[in-house]
């Protein structure tokens, strides 16, 4: 088992699974954000308090999502790159970084275009907002560290350990509305619960799974050229690029 | 045309186009950028290798 | 110990000190993180009386009153209600019965307003629904 994993995560065998894997992830992502619009946009229905408003919820609530899901994925895989020093942990969380930051700051920008017309404002200082906006300069304190060693190993083993530190905000940004009195509205969506008529959430479901095999496909397609900086002394890649590949 | 009656959206058109189309522009974004990134890389490699021939 | 092993107690040693840390950070914090008071709070004498603060609960039903852009209105947690009395622009949201946080100082028994915000539920349902669950309910 532990054999077949570390050749699986052997580079130049991610390198050609993974080229196999991108154009699948690409074509759902397509189809479910085409059949997400339309649930969002057209097939269902308006709020009996928000009117229309209610729609910025289904690309506002999965960029949220993705921005703490991101985050997650990152931190175990900087955790397992630290631990058992397996190259590419440290590559999928290295690229990772930037893709979470776009979509935490899509979660802020679409909550506050929606805040406005709702709440009444762009964006106040309670304990959702704040945790959220934290989490933003998490990934760019994150990002920044990582450029700011020339040797790869060093800048993996630093940021890595910022990344595991700056989980515990996580669960502070879940649980905010539930700790403290705040504006922003608790959750939906729990285990066992759905606070939500059924075409809104099909909506909601069809544009995360859309975000999640974006996510999935972007992360193949920048860990592979990652890839290949860093194992461009060995033969397989001198070959492949000698050879022309695009 | 019905379709944009119903995509008007009474009074809060441009506050969900806007969130829409800053969606857009944001996902073209990160994949115009990993597309530039893979060029690069590929550009660089080559000519280290034609140097070090 | 082998040096992986090392590498985990590491991880776990920085782990557990940052869970510490923001545990006792919270908790040093404690009520101050609350984003408003519920009036029942500004009744015992937990809100800051003389200063700007937040009060938050429920615009009482039949309590509404406009007078050109000057607002009165209850706000209430179904214990004890305070008036409020703003001038400018309300939220879309803003109705009888809704959730609001209105920032203001309490001058006498009136809370004078700068601020009104709206405050919704985690509920989503088209209008017939609701009008049907409110038809149930009677």
């Amino acid at each position: 088992m532990w054999k077949w994993i570390q050749a699986f995560a052997s580079p130049k065998n991610f390198y050609q699974t993974s080229a196999k894997i991108i154009p699948w992830f690409l074509y759902l992502f397509i189809g479910l954000t085409l059949i997400g619009l339309y649930w969002a946009l057209i097939a269902s229905p308006a709020d009996y308090q928000q009117g229309e408003s209610v729609r910025i919820m289904y690309v506002h609530v999965p960029a949220a999502w993705m921005s703490l899901f991101i985050y997650i994925v990152m931190a175990i895989a900087g955790a397992i790159g630290l631990i058992w020093q397996i190259k590419l942990a440290n590559i999928v969380a290295k690229v990772s970084a930037p893709i979470g930051a776009a979509f935490t700051f899509l979660a802020l920008v679409t909550g506050s275009v929606w805040g406005k017309p709702m709440w009444g404002t762009w964006w106040v200082w309670d304990a959702r907002l704040t945790s959220e906006l934290i989490l933003l300069f998490l990934y760019l304190a994150y990002i920044s560290l990582n450029s700011a060693f020339d040797n790869p190993k060093t800048a993996s083993k630093a940021s890595s350990v910022l990344a595991i530190v700056g989980l515990v905000n996580i669960p502070i940004i879940y649980y905010s509305v539930e700790w403290w009195n705040s504006l922003h509205q608790g959750a939906s969506i729990g285990v066992n619960k759905v606070s939500m008529q059924i075409d809104m959430f099909i909506a909601l479901m069809l544009i995360s799974f859309a975000f999640k095999f974006l996510y999935g496909a972007l992360v193949l397609m920048r860990s592979r050229d990652e890839i290949l900086i860093r194992e461009q002394n060995s033969t397989w890649v001198k070959t492949l690029i000698m050879k022309g590949e695009k | 045309m019905e379709i944009f009656t119903l995509l008007a959206f009474d009074k809060y058109a441009s506050y969900i186009w806007f969130s829409y189309g800053l969606t857009f522009i944001t996902i073209a974004h990160l994949f115009i950028r990993t597309k530039s990134i893979h060029r690069d890389t590929i550009k660089q490699l080559r000519s280290k290798y034609l140097r070090d021939l | 110990m082998t040096k992986r092993q090392n590498r985990m107690v590491l991880v776990a040693l920085l782990l557990s000190g940052a869970v510490l840390a923001i545990t006792l950070l919270l908790q040093a914090l404690g009520s101050n993180t609350n984003y408003f008071y519920s009036p029942t709070e500004v009744a015992e004498g937990k809100a800051p009386i003389g200063k700007n603060f937040r009060l938050g609960g429920l615009v009482a039903k039949g309590s509404v009153v406009r007078k050109d852009m000057l607002v009165s209105f209850d706000v209430t947690d179904n214990k004890n209600k305070f008036t409020i009395e703003y001038t400018g622009i309300l939220p879309d949201l803003f109705r009888e019965g809704q959730g609001i946080i209105t920032t203001g100082s309490l001058v006498g028994e009136t809370f004078i307003a700068t601020e009104v915000l709206a405050k919704h539920d985690e509920n989503y349902m088209p209008p017939e629904v609701a009008d049907a669950l409110e038809k149930s309910k009677k």
